[in-house]
């Protein structure tokens, strides 16, 4: 609702009053901010037409989403004013609904050509805006929440709750450090461990399906291969797509080549977290060494095992790169 | 303000792979505890389970009275602090701490009270203006603090809230945290991998390794009476050095043997365990901390104290001490000598054992010997 903004503060420079507009999971409150605004949705839903606890409530259910106008007064108004201000913030709504429905079929495959120049109308070509897709975040209870730190953490373009998760269409100098601080906050602010999608940035609006497609296959590869963190940059996830898209025959073959027998039989949580640590240290050895707190000389005998059972040696490129592939396409089925 | 109570708690994770092996822990009101260990250890795992975030696959966990298994971690009455920091870049530094009271539709004078007091107790009061760019790194740590300070938890959660920090920045805000919890007087929980971070903001410290508790102890009892050979090793930098010997006979008491003949008595305690445990004939680890060597040639401790000798191989002059790493008994050890030290690479040295301060260490079980 981020063009009703606007609205409102027009008209409250206007009327000089505290004004709400509050839809099932949103509400934008001008001036009065919106902690002050006490009122829910199901409350305004009983007393619509009245004034009360002083608000003229008013309903626009000629848009696809019910909203309630909440005007500060003190006594109920019909004013043709008031009137005209309502018609105001139903063209406005019904835009972003329009909108809304728009994006909806775009993300969906399922659009005709004019969706799009229609979209485009409201919010041009999005050139340079990012397409966030936000996973276990979509919680009923706190949705109004998450909204608005979504909202404080980028120059968001549009929220749209989407198929149990949130869709983000941002502006962002640096869109991966803003999702991470953006996860950061769902979890501290509300205790929300969700994963954040980045599919990529928008050249022109007509990308809108493909950019969405690489956040939903970002989601996909990141419970397939159990990738640990919260944000997942789809442009930076090629070793990952490339696993996932070699033939069954070809996966097989790396698999079986690198996890051979005996290096199965090795291989406990120990040597799991030594691989593990070992690539997130970028082959460091004296760092990994580090983080496992043993000897360098332990995690070269380790490392050596691995030689040993694998025929790969971990300290070079050539042998660690399709060792890697290995362990992302066969670690799951491995560790089970 | 609580204490937190953890009793058999486990974690198992699909696959059968065990993160946490019976964790039982009683956490004091206003304790600062730090879990800390290598990677794959489970303190994170552990944390997670306190916060709610990860179920709790047996065992119970109590905040205050209340049995929390089930609770959802928002009522909890938990803040938790992580790496990132993160802050919203469009706020001030008073709307950034106040709006999670915001969201939680505390009263606007609450509020008001809440961030001015957190401001106050980080010293942040003149940067409430100011937008976070406008903030150097450590005032954004500070500001990230007061965000979950202001939500007056019965406990902070912290995870390795200083690792994306370079270490100047690392220094700063680890005093700074510990200087948090003297004022907050309330109960932190702290992960951490890096030991020394653990020995100086913990009031007790959990070793862990492998999903199992090593040793709980003040950090201070943990360096000096480690339960075993891996706290022995952890804890202390440098590490404490190891070599083996053999408990023998000397003079009708038990005394260790080193490999190179050196004999090193035993306090009259550890004579007894040794004698009583039938240790005398057997293999023993014995672990010596730098600062319990001494050079012969600037200090002597008196006759009874035995001696080793070997070549300096590196001296590392550390400005208020130098450490001498040299090989004694086929194994690298690193004495913590005094700075005038003149012993350089190349020069034959003395050390003198401070054998009260020997730890002796069981070869199998690789537990203490006290």
């Amino acid at each position: 609702m981020t063009s009703i903004k606007d609205l409102l503060i027009k008209t409250v420079s206007i009327l000089k009053r505290n004004i709400a507009v509050v839809s099932k999971n949103d509400r934008i409150t001008y001036p009065l901010e919106e902690e002050h605004f006490n009122l829910d949705f199901e409350e305004l839903k009983e007393n619509v037409n009245t004034n009360y606890k002083g608000y003229s409530i008013y309903s626009l259910d000629n848009t696809d989403n019910v909203y309630y106008i909440c005007i500060q007064a003190k006594e109920y108004e019909d004013s043709d004013l008031i009137k005209l201000l309502l018609l105001s913030f139903e063209s406005m709504l019904k835009k972003a609904d329009f909108n809304e429905d728009y994006i909806k079929k775009i993300i969906s495959g399922n659009y005709e050509q004019s969706d799009i120049l229609k979209l485009q109308q409201s919010y041009g070509n999005l050139i340079n805006s990012y397409l966030l897709l936000i996973e276990n975040a979509a919680s009923k209870d706190s949705i109004n929440e998450v909204h608005e730190i979504i909202r404080n953490t980028f120059n968001t373009i549009l929220i749209l709750d989407y198929a149990d998760r949130i869709l983000v269409i941002a502006e962002d100098e640096n869109i991966i450090r803003s999702a991470e601080d953006l996860a950061e906050n769902l979890l501290t602010e509300l205790y929300l461990e969700c994963a954040v999608a980045v599919g990529g940035k928008l050249d022109n609006i007509a990308q809108l399906p493909q950019i969405y497609d690489n956040c939903l296959n970002a989601l996909y590869l990141k419970r397939k291969y159990d990738i640990a963190g919260r944000v997942l940059h789809y442009d930076n996830m090629y070793n990952y797509r490339i696993a996932f898209s070699l033939s069954e025959e070809l996966k097989s073959s790396i698999i079986q080549k690198v996890f051979t027998p005996k290096f199965k039989e090795a291989l406990n949580s120990e040597m799991e977290t030594t691989i593990e640590e070992f690539f997130k240290c970028n082959l460091n050895l004296t760092d990994t060494a580090n983080r496992l707190y043993v000897h360098r000389n332990t995690l070269l005998y380790r490392i050596e095992k691995i030689y040993k059972y694998t025929g790969f040696d971990l300290r070079k490129f050539e042998d660690c790169w399709l060792f890697k592939l290995a362990w992302v396409i066969g670690k799951q089925d491995l560790l089970r | 303000m609580a204490n937190l109570s953890l009793r058999g708690i486990k974690k198992v994770y699909p696959g059968n792979v065990t993160a946490v092996r019976d964790f039982n822990m009683e956490i004091a009101d206003k304790e600062f505890i730090v879990l800390v260990g290598p990677s794959g250890c489970g303190k994170t795992t552990t944390l997670r389970m306190i916060a709610g975030l990860e179920d709790i696959t047996d065992g119970e966990l109590f905040i205050g009275d209340k049995l929390v298994n089930d609770v959802p971690p928002k009522d909890r009455d938990i803040a938790m602090v992580f790496q990132n920091y993160a802050l919203y870049p469009h706020m001030s530094v008073y709307e950034n701490m106040a709006f999670g009271l915001k969201l939680k539709k505390v009263p606007k004078a609450e509020i008001d009270e809440r961030v001015k007091n957190a401001a106050k107790i980080l010293e942040i009061e003149h940067l409430l203006s100011r937008k976070p760019k406008a903030l150097s790194g450590g005032q954004r740590q500070r500001v990230a603090l007061g965000r979950a300070i202001v939500r007056e938890p019965k406990v902070f959660l912290m995870d390795e809230p200083l690792s994306n920090l370079d270490a100047k920045l690392r220094v700063q805000m680890r005093t700074e945290i510990s200087k948090l919890h003297q004022r907050l007087q309330t109960t932190f929980v702290y992960v951490t991998h890096d030991q020394t971070e653990a020995m100086t903001m913990g009031t007790r410290i959990v070793i862990m390794k492998d999903g199992d508790i090593q040793q709980i102890d003040s950090p201070q009892n943990a360096y000096e009476n480690p339960a075993n050979l891996f706290v022995a090793g952890f804890i202390g930098s440098p590490q404490m050095n190891i070599l083996k010997g053999t408990v023998v006979e000397n003079g009708g008491k038990p005394a260790v043997k080193l490999t190179d003949g050196t004999m090193i008595n035993v306090t009259a305690k550890k004579e007894a365990t040794l004698k009583s445990n039938g240790y005398v004939g057997k293999e023993v680890y014995v672990g010596i901390r730098p600062e319990n060597f001494v050079d012969v040639d600037t200090e002597s401790l008196g006759s009874e104290f035995s001696t080793a000798t070997g070549k300096v191989e590196v001296a590392e002059l550390m400005g208020s001490e130098t450490y001498l790493y040299l090989t004694i008994c086929d194994k690298q050890v690193v004495a913590r000598v005094d700075s005038h030290n003149k012993k350089r690479a190349g020069d034959s040295v003395t050390l003198q054992f401070k054998w009260d301060k020997v730890h002796l260490f069981d070869v199998a079980t690789e537990n203490a010997i006290v």
